[in-house]
């Protein structure tokens, strides 16, 4: 299944910045939003850090609004704002730029509206069936997002949901590129929201033995490829990208970021939190996507990796790469967005594919930031200390989840017909 | 509990719990024209009005809500119909 998808509007929330032009100079900055837990009393906690977006007035719900949906919800609300004011549509299907029966919605999270979830069985639990919240069940529902968004632009072509945990992000991008190369729809707005920073959702992570619990240095407790890396860092967060037909996008003299150019999926078919021994879940995903993308290993410029900063991960992505990519190894920089963000679970593949198209556009990869000592099993080059020059090519962005999902998705710049970029659109 | 007090209370539910502006709740407002509450709003606000007044509110009784006049004869009532039955020997 091809067709030219391209990425027409881009929308960002997350710990080290909201929207595009803040997302970008932090990045490039080196700039960590990682800091004190403080949507909850943690002072009792064996884990206290994670990163937690600031949301302006102006992207947050009114009050009514927010009573009647999570903060997952309100996360990915603020994040479809942002991308369809850049993709130029403001209005939705109102406009009459789009058809709302062809635009869908395609919204990813891992475990959706954790906080409703937690207050309504304490509830319940203290209080009886009477103590639930009206509302409990619509609010903590997955889908909640998704379907907050299609009724907000009216948008009534395919609308879903993939969780895919880790993934999801990137899963929903492949379900929006899928909509548009079945022929379901010429515009989706697909990406990924999480808001994990609830006090139960913190205690299960640092159960599994995944969190850092680097608490006296928040800043530098992501540590993705570093020697000393101990687990990683819980982060809320949401990105949406307008999904755009290339016809489509010309006909209405759009103007494009990158084009989504293919992707590679697998199952590691293994153990449900372990990747496999050899990465070969994910050296099977590289392979697909770089299949997918008509292109070879020699195609690939860089590569935002998965990269959260776990012992297993790292070692084993770096593995994966080098088998996947081969001798190309060597010229291929690799990056990780999760050393500032934290690890924003469902949103981490769409805030990633977005960090992906910023580096496509402006030609430069952002630092992996905390990497003094590069653990010694890693041969892969990491772009650590000062952000990279590259060369646009293909450009890879890694998603490997709990539940052995393998995402990988691929991304070309835009091409010379393209109207000059603005990165800095919000 | 006199007409006053309880549309005070209802005004307060709705403000705390739904979000709904304070000075759109009057006597005469429409709860889904003029208020713009969709049925589960109307579930949740009865059912934090039972919770406050501390007696149950007949489902039927419920079914029947349009207005804020509306909540407000069922509440009075429920609660005239909870004294006189504890007042009953």
């Amino acid at each position: 299944m091809t067709a030219e998808v391209l990425v027409t509007g881009m929308g960002v929330v997350s710990p080290i910045g909201v929207g595009l032009a803040d997302f970008h100079e932090a990045q490039l900055a080196g700039r960590s939003g990682v800091a004190r837990i403080s949507r909850y009393d943690c002072s009792a906690d064996d884990v206290r850090i994670a990163g937690e977006v600031a949301l302006p007035d102006e992207l947050t719900l009114d009050r009514r609004q927010r009573l009647r949906t999570d903060r997952c919800t309100q996360l990915a609300a603020a994040a479809a704002q942002l991308a369809m004011r850049d993709a130029g549509l403001p209005a939705g299907g109102a406009d009459g730029q789009v058809d709302p029966d062809r635009a869908g919605v395609v919204i990813g999270s891992g475990i959706g509206g954790a906080a409703t979830c937690e207050e309504n069985y304490l509830n319940f639990h203290r209080g009886g069936p009477a103590a639930l919240r009206t509302r409990a069940i619509p609010m903590s529902m997955i889908n909640e997002a998704a379907s907050w968004i299609a009724i907000r632009y009216g948008f009534t072509g395919p609308c879903s949901t993939v969780a895919t945990a880790c993934a999801s992000g990137a899963d929903a991008l492949v379900a929006g590129f899928q909509m548009i190369a079945s022929g379901e729809a010429d515009v989706v707005l697909a990406g990924g929201a999480e808001a994990p920073v609830v006090r139960g959702m913190v205690a299960g992570f640092n159960r599994l033995g995944a969190l850092s619990q680097r608490n006296d240095e928040p800043s530098a407790a992501s540590r993705p490829f570093s020697k000393d890396r101990d687990g990683f860092v819980l982060a809320e967060g949401a990105a949406v990208l307008v999904l755009e037909r290339g016809a489509h996008a010309r006909a209405r003299g759009a103007r494009w970021h990158a084009r989504l150019r293919g992707y590679g999926r697998s199952a590691d078919a293994h153990h449900v939190t372990m990747p496999h021994p050899q990465g070969r879940g994910a050296g099977q995903a590289i392979a697909r996507a770089l299949r997918s993308a008509g292109a070879c290993a020699a195609d690939v410029g860089f590569v935002n990796a998965h990269g959260t900063s776990t012992a297993l991960n790292d070692v084993l992505e770096a593995a994966a790469l080098r088998a996947a990519l081969g001798p190309a190894a060597d010229g291929v920089a690799v990056t990780a967005t999760k050393s500032l963000t934290g690890h924003s679970l469902g949103a981490a593949g769409a805030i990633e594919a977005i960090a992906t198209v910023q580096a496509l556009t402006s030609r430069i990869v952002p630092a992996t930031a905390n990497l003094e000592e590069l653990d010694p099993e890693i041969d892969i080059d990491i772009v650590r200390h000062t952000p990279r020059p590259v060369s646009a090519g293909l450009a890879l962005s890694n998603s490997f989840a709990f539940g052995g999902h393998n995402v990988v998705l691929a991304f070309t710049a835009a091409d010379g017909s393209a109207p000059p970029l603005t990165a800095a659109s919000v | 509990m006199d007409r006053a007090t309880v549309l005070e209370q209802v005004r307060q539910v709705l403000d705390e719990e739904l979000g709904v502006e304070p000075e759109k709740i009057v006597p005469s407002a429409n709860l889904r024209d003029d208020l713009e509450m969709d049925s589960l709003d109307l579930v949740e606000l009865v059912a934090v009005l039972e919770d406050r007044i501390g007696h149950g509110i007949r489902d039927d009784a419920a079914d029947d809500i349009r207005t804020v006049d509306d909540i407000i004869d069922v509440v009075v009532r429920a609660t005239a119909a909870a004294q006189e039955s504890t007042a009953t020997p």
